[in-house]
């Protein structure tokens, strides 16, 4: 069963994500692809993570059909303008490619390239738009293709924002990237259930599937300098506690991991475990959550 | 108005080559640049220059280089006489214009950027990118072009924290002033329309003004 066929099933969905490498190594990508494998119903590979060069996304993709895994594409309006999305979206069609996750990018002045030109001649909305209009056949422009795409799109929200204008924002972007054609939704890292299941009951109305994200957690100080420096990831101290007086962090980690899985079950379609290195406990995680 | 400051020494001494004749020519400036230095720069230059073996003409302080460009070479006819080259310490558009009109060789020996701190002290809502398609009328009267870091037509990106833009803590994230001009004005609903993405064709650029 194929990402969307277990989205229609009403299973609850797994996603993993994989982190191309700086440089041309796909050894160890490949690895964790082959752990992956069978465990989880797509892997989506970031594009230009934190704006930092590496291997591309589209040709991690097709590595990873190669090799038997489905894809999720993610795509950023951070370094391409409309001709390069809409040319690089039909590359990965012919490539095999189904799934897509528009997003905006970072800022380049993140990254290790602070000096590059920011793009964004399109944003995640518009992006959505484009992809929409892919699928009927015709370019942005109305121009008609020669053969269209037939993708499945997503796109992520953030239901962590943390003041009210912030997520309230979050909420009608999220609306309009529905209008312009989102069928599913990844979110940030998501460590307070409450939270949570507030941002749920706003969304539950627009019928869209939503994984939430999981961040593994790797130590207490990983845990605070998120809360210090990624926008809408809050840990509560409790969590972090746990992370710093037990012996066996790996342990530790894949229980609150699986321990929020299971929470989140009744809340929403799936999960999304970023692992950011940790793509070998995924399993672990999922049979602790009884997955 | 366009802001400037020297380019490095070892750059400008770069520019020249051993035997060359230079004339040391610095504008006066529009107000701000002026508060930069003036006599002094020029004064200092000279001699740094002659320090390493380049042979000065001459210098001189004249202003405003970038419309008065003609009528200050024509002044200055009989010092260029022996002069090959002339080393301009001006903004972009004093150097661009003085090349327009002399055979000699130009060396710019400044570099021009945006005036950032009259940016800053200008209210950002006030700012425009005469983008050619104003979209002020869904964004309560706030940019989202200028006010927002990644230029985003359609609401925030994920990066806001406490209200700040993910590229500096420094800066207002502009879609949560537009969230809450738009709250204060009760058209939160507006928010939701689709903004085209710009023409681009319109828009300040490469070619597009100056024909
Ligand atoms: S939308 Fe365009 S015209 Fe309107 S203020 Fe912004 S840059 Fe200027
Ligand atoms: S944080 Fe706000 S101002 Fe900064 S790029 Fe994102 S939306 Fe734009």
């Amino acid at each position: 069963m194929g990402f969307r066929e277990a989205l229609d099933s009403g299973k609850f969905v797994v996603t993993a994500e994989i982190g191309p490498v700086k440089g041309t190594e796909v050894e160890g990508i490949l690895e964790n692809a082959q752990i992956l494998k069978g465990r989880v119903d797509a892997i989506n590979v970031t594009d230009l993570q934190s704006s930092v060069m590496r291997l591309g996304s589209m040709a991690v993709c097709h590595l990873l059909i190669d090799h038997g895994l489905e894809p999720i594409f993610q795509l950023t309006c951070r370094d391409r303008n409309r001709l390069a999305l809409q040319s690089d979206l039909l590359s990965a069609w012919v490539l095999g490619i189904r799934n897509v996750l528009a997003l905006t990018g970072d800022h380049p002045t993140l990254g290790d390239h602070p000096q590059a030109m920011p793009v964004f001649d399109l944003d995640s909305v518009s992006l959505l738009r484009v992809i929409r209009r892919l699928n009927e056949g015709l370019d942005m422009m109305g121009n008609q293709l020669k053969g269209s795409t037939d993708f499945f799109p997503g796109a992520v929200v953030n239901p962590g924002a943390d003041s009210e204008a912030a997520f309230e924002m979050q909420i009608i972007k999220m609306e309009k990237k529905i209008m312009e054609g989102a069928r599913f939704f990844q979110t940030q890292g998501v460590y307070d259930l409450d939270v949570f299941k507030k941002f749920m009951r706003r969304v539950e109305g627009f019928r869209v599937p939503v994984l939430a994200g999981i961040i593994l957690l790797k130590s207490a100080g990983m845990a605070r300098f998120m809360n210090k420096n990624v926008a809408g990831v809050f840990v509560p101290e409790p969590l972090i506690k746990k992370m710093e007086e037990t012996k066996d962090k790996v342990k530790t980690s894949i229980q609150i991991a699986a321990g929020l899985v299971k929470g989140l079950k009744d809340l929403c379609q799936g999960v999304h475990i970023m692992a950011i290195g940790w793509e070998k406990r995924v399993p672990a995680v999922l049979e602790e959550a009884g997955l | 108005m366009i802001v400037f400051e020297q380019k490095p020494f070892e750059e400008i001494l770069g520019y020249l080559v051993h035997d060359e004749k230079v004339f040391i020519l610095r504008c006066k400036g529009c107000a701000k640049a002026n508060q930069a230095g003036g006599e002094a720069d020029v004064t200092e230059m000279k001699k740094k220059l002659e320090g390493r073996g380049i042979d000065i003409t001459g210098s001189t302080i004249r202003g405003l280089l970038c419309v008065k460009a003609k009528s200050i070479l024509s002044e200055l006819n009989k010092d260029l006489v022996n002069t090959s080259s002339i080393l301009v310490m001006a903004c972009g558009l004093g150097v661009q214009s003085l090349a327009e009109v002399t055979d000699k060789v130009v060396h710019p020996a400044c570099n021009s950027m945006p005036d950032r701190e009259s940016m800053e002290r200008g209210k950002r809502e006030h700012r425009c990118g005469t983008c050619g398609d104003c979209v002020l009328e869904f964004t309560g009267g706030i940019c989202p072009l200028t006010a927002c870091s990644k230029g985003l037509l359609n609401g925030p990106c994920g990066g806001t924290s406490n209200g700040k833009c993910e590229v500096s803590k420094e800066m207002d994230c502009g879609w949560m002033l537009i969230y809450d001009r738009m709250k204060k004005l009760d058209r939160l609903g507006v928010l939701k329309s689709f903004l085209e993405s710009k023409d681009y064709r319109k828009m300040q650029g490469p070619r597009r003004l100056i024909t």
